[in-house]
């Protein structure tokens, strides 16, 4: 949330062009290959997540050009990336992944956008990054290791063709005029350039922790007190730690005891491991175990946050800085619970490893992070005392880089509090793919509401009305006089389209006699949306939202609240299904007589008495006379519809009568 | 400006009266059908048919009627209401109805003010409010049964209505054949009867 607001409200971006690139001798447009934003500089290709005003979900797009017109506004191009419940109508029962999204094919509206990037109002504002990784098995799609699956925030390998709405596999040659190759992952060589990556180390390393056994056995390993007060955070490591770095190689069981006086044993001995709690130390260091659900390599990624204190370092200087890991937004932090005797004694005792392949093997809680921009930071606690056991590397190369700290918030695990340190249970989860989403949805939820709050709060105060239950006055809206005609031309259109977006609500128990102009005043003062509505018969009205952020918004906040009219109905709001128009309607009551009408004309005497029937009978229109069989059955006919008047009255009056 | 406003909502009402509300039409009842049927009983001004938008079940379809004259409506309120009267095919016939400013979709927005507040969960009167809003679903609920059991009894109906029509049919195609074939002659003459026909 701080990220969000941040990012709303200061004014003074920093911003800066990166590498120029063509100019455009037409549109006197220059393109830009990179742009610094906020200390984070993006290249052109690149994924991010953009924030539009009001709405709750971030959108994810790709920057597809980048330039600055005559008039020094900046500008980027963004072809979309639709969320599943972007397109939740058209999944023809297919089950996105938890963190698939679809690339926006096709042409027409929800393609692609022009966005001013440095913005006066701010309407959308590039918040982060976003990993976003193709696994399309296409040809000219660069393949993924599995850890840079694990560590991507979102995938896609699908399609979504905003023309013919539907979604596809098939990548067509361009996409928006963008060679498809773009959208693809970016060949190795390429991504070895980006300058922001650090790749070069970080690709190394990777390649050469690939190997399970490699990479576990040189887990890093890092135990930080995690003080989960919320606040934003500077979670700069402070000099005050004591941490004691372990080199693997050669460690065996003696070494612990030695080991132990540097680490706080006070903590430790807090600990306890359960057995289960082994049983996923176990499982994670097989490969084939690995609670992954992605399938993905058990190589974790071990990146390691090393906290080094001044006074008790004892590895080498390289050690002396914090790794960060290829993927800048996300971090892995493997924690172990290593660090007390009382633990080392637990494990070695009840695990059937010995002790030192348990140690060698420790693999505490791995964490997912990212940094999407709405997170929370925990604060890292000073005078932590840690253990850190450092992993031998083949290559050394940790660069430390103390300011990523800043960005990449890392939930670390709390060694005092013991239902966190519950490593193997909630830790390797968190890992696996559930989690993360499930993080997000409530990381989402927490937003929603905090916005909720917020509008209301700026509601209440628009009103002038502090206390519960002040009645206000719905009056015309500004400009609602505005374009009546052409609204009920289109509406039948655009209430098919905002049906297919799931914009639509319906709102019931309202006022029989509401005119939909009021229930338009209506909605616009009670929730702040400008909407369309359509009075339906029987106190029901239909109404448009803007976007389904806001519609979902008003669902929830009629659900939470509740708008009371002022004869005291409460205002009920339900997402509306229509009915397909194409569906023909089916209808009884009308027989159709075709055998009649040809035998009519073999005999027109013996059928007389059909001749009503006959009388070509679906163009006219005529009361029935008495002495045919139709007058028969329309007096059939006229009887249930009395007795269906009958019971609708009842049934209207057992209502009448119980409310 | 007053002045505009309430001729206008004066010659509202008047569209009203003059207005005729029909159901129970079959979908394939078009505009030009209703003008053609209702002109007999005088000028057909406009007609607008009630969409059905949410309602998932198939409901015939209703219009409402707007003939010159208030007379006229009345004219065809009663003729509609004396006899069955059958529209683009039968023999289920189309009922009339004054129509009622309700159902008109562009009604001028009346003189008034509309009030409305929010309830918060704290308030007494929340847990009022979730009982009301319960017992218009359940309503809501009641409703829609009772259309579904409506439904099922014009379908009961019609299906009943078409078996019979059928026997009629066969009965009828049943005497044509022994006319026809000379076979109630023959029995005429077998056991003596007179026949005033033929």
């Amino acid at each position: 949330m701080s990220h969000l607001e941040e990012a709303y409200r200061e004014e003074n971006l920093q911003f800066k062009w990166g590498i120029k690139k063509e100019v455009d001798c037409n549109k006197d447009l220059q393109f830009y290959e990179s742009f610094m934003y906020k200390g984070v500089e993006y290249s052109l290709y690149d994924c991010v997540y953009i924030y539009h005003t009001s709405c709750l979900e971030t959108s994810i797009g790709k920057l597809v050009k980048v330039y600055e017109t005559p008039n020094h506004e900046k500008e980027v191009k963004v072809v979309w990336f639709l969320r599943p419940i972007d397109v939740c109508n058209f999944l023809n029962g297919y089950e996105p992944r938890w963190n698939e999204i679809f690339l926006a094919s096709g042409e027409g509206t929800g393609l692609s956008n022009t966005n001013p990037l440095v913005l006066g109002g701010i309407e959308e504002v590039i918040i982060g990054k976003c990993n976003v990784l193709c696994t399309s098995n296409d040809w000219r799609n660069p393949r993924l290791s599995g850890e840079e699956l694990q560590n991507a925030d979102y995938i896609f390998y699908r399609t979504f063709d905003v023309a013919k709405l539907k979604i596809e596999e098939s990548f067509s040659e361009e996409i928006d005029g963008v060679k498809v190759e773009h959208f693809f992952n970016r060949k190795k060589d390429q991504e070895f350039i980006d300058p922001l990556n650090s790749t070069e180390n970080v690709q190394e390393w990777t390649g050469k922790l690939t190997s399970p056994k490699l990479g576990f056995g040189k887990a890093v390993v890092d135990v930080v007190k995690n003080n989960s007060s919320g606040i934003r955070v500077n979670p700069v490591v402070k000099e005050s730690e004591r941490a004691a770095v372990v080199n693997k190689q050669g460690y065996f069981p003696s070494d612990i005891s030695m080991l132990q006086p540097t680490t706080s044993i006070g903590n430790c001995q807090k600990e306890e491991r359960s057995p289960e709690n082994i049983d996923g130390v176990k499982e994670s260091r097989k490969p084939k175990v690995n609670e992954d659900k992605q399938g993905c390599f058990p190589s974790k990624k071990t990146t390691l946050r090393i906290k080094t204190s001044g006074e008790n370092f004892t590895a080498s200087e390289s050690f002396s800085k914090v790794q960060r890991f290829s993927d800048r937004e996300k971090e892995k932090v493997i924690v172990s619970p290593l660090n007390s005797k009382a633990n080392a004694k637990v494990w070695t005792g009840k695990s059937s490893l010995s002790p030192r392949l348990g140690l060698d093997n420790a693999v505490g809680r791995v964490v997912k992070n990212d940094n999407s921009g709405i997170r929370l930071s925990p604060v890292v606690k000073d005078s932590e005392k840690s253990t850190v056991r450092q992993g031998h590397f083949p290559r050394p190369k940790t660069s430390v880089d103390k300011d990523k700290f800043g960005e990449g918030r890392i939930c670390c695990s709390q060694l005092k509090n013991r239902a966190k340190v519950r490593y193997s249970e909630d830790v390797i989860p968190a890992n696996a793919s559930v989690a993360p989403l499930k993080k997000r949805r409530c990381l989402h939820n927490e937003i929603a509401s905090k916005e909720h709050d917020k509008l209301a709060a700026q509601f209440i105060q628009s009103k002038g009305t502090k206390t519960d239950r002040v009645y206000w006055k719905v009056t015309p809206r500004p400009d609602s006089d505005r374009g009546s005609w052409f609204t009920r031309h289109l509406w039948e259109n655009r209430l098919q389209k905002a049906h297919e977006i799931g914009t639509v609500l319906s709102l019931e128990n309202l006022d029989p006699s509401y005119t939909s102009s009021e229930v338009e005043d209506l909605v616009w003062h009670a929730l702040n949306q400008r909407v369309e509505a359509k009075m339906l018969q029987r106190s029901k009205a239909l109404v448009i939202f803007k976007s389904k952020d806001a519609a979902d918004m008003a669902i929830v906040e009629l659900k939470r609240r509740c708008l009371l009219l002022e004869d005291g109905r409460p205002v009920i709001c339900s997402r509306q299904t229509l009915r397909e128009p194409s569906k023909p309607a089916s209808f009884f009551g009308h027989l159709n007589l075709d055998k009649i009408r040809r035998q009519k004309q073999r005999d027109q005497q013996m059928v007389k008495r059909f001749a009503m029937f006959t009388k070509n009978a679906v163009s006219t229109s005529h009361c029935s006379q008495l002495n045919t069989i139709e007058y028969e059955m329309a007096m059939e006919w006229r009887f249930l519809q009395g007795k269906s008047d009958l019971w609708w009255k009842a049934l209207h009056e057992v209502l009448i009568q119980m409310s | 400006m007053e002045s505009t406003a309430q001729t206008e909502s004066a010659a509202f009402k008047e569209k009203v009266r003059r207005t005729v509300y029909l159901d129970n039409l079959s979908p394939h009842v078009t505009e030009s059908v209703l003008k053609t049927a209702l002109n007999q009983f005088g000028t057909v001004k406009s007609v607008e048919f009630i969409p059905n938008y949410t309602e998932s079940k198939n409901i015939p379809l209703c219009a409402l009627v707007e003939m010159e004259h208030v007379k006229q409506a009345k004219a065809v309120i009663a003729a509609l209401g004396e006899f069955p009267f059958m529209m683009s095919g039968m023999p289920r016939p189309v009922r009339a109805r004054p129509a009622e400013v309700e159902m008109f979709d562009d009604r001028p927005k009346p003189d008034r003010i509309i009030r409305c507040c929010w309830l918060n969960p704290n308030d007494p009167a929340f847990e009022v409010a979730q009982k009301l809003k319960q017992m218009v679903r359940q309503h809501a609920a009641e409703a829609s049964f009772v259309l579904k059991n409506q439904l099922e009894e014009e379908e009961k109906l019609a299906k009943q209505q078409r078996d019979s029509l059928k026997a009629n049919y066969k009965k009828y195609e049943l005497i044509d054949g022994i006319i026809g074939d000379g076979t109630a002659q023959r029995l005429v003459r077998r056991y003596g009867m007179k026949v005033l026909d033929n």
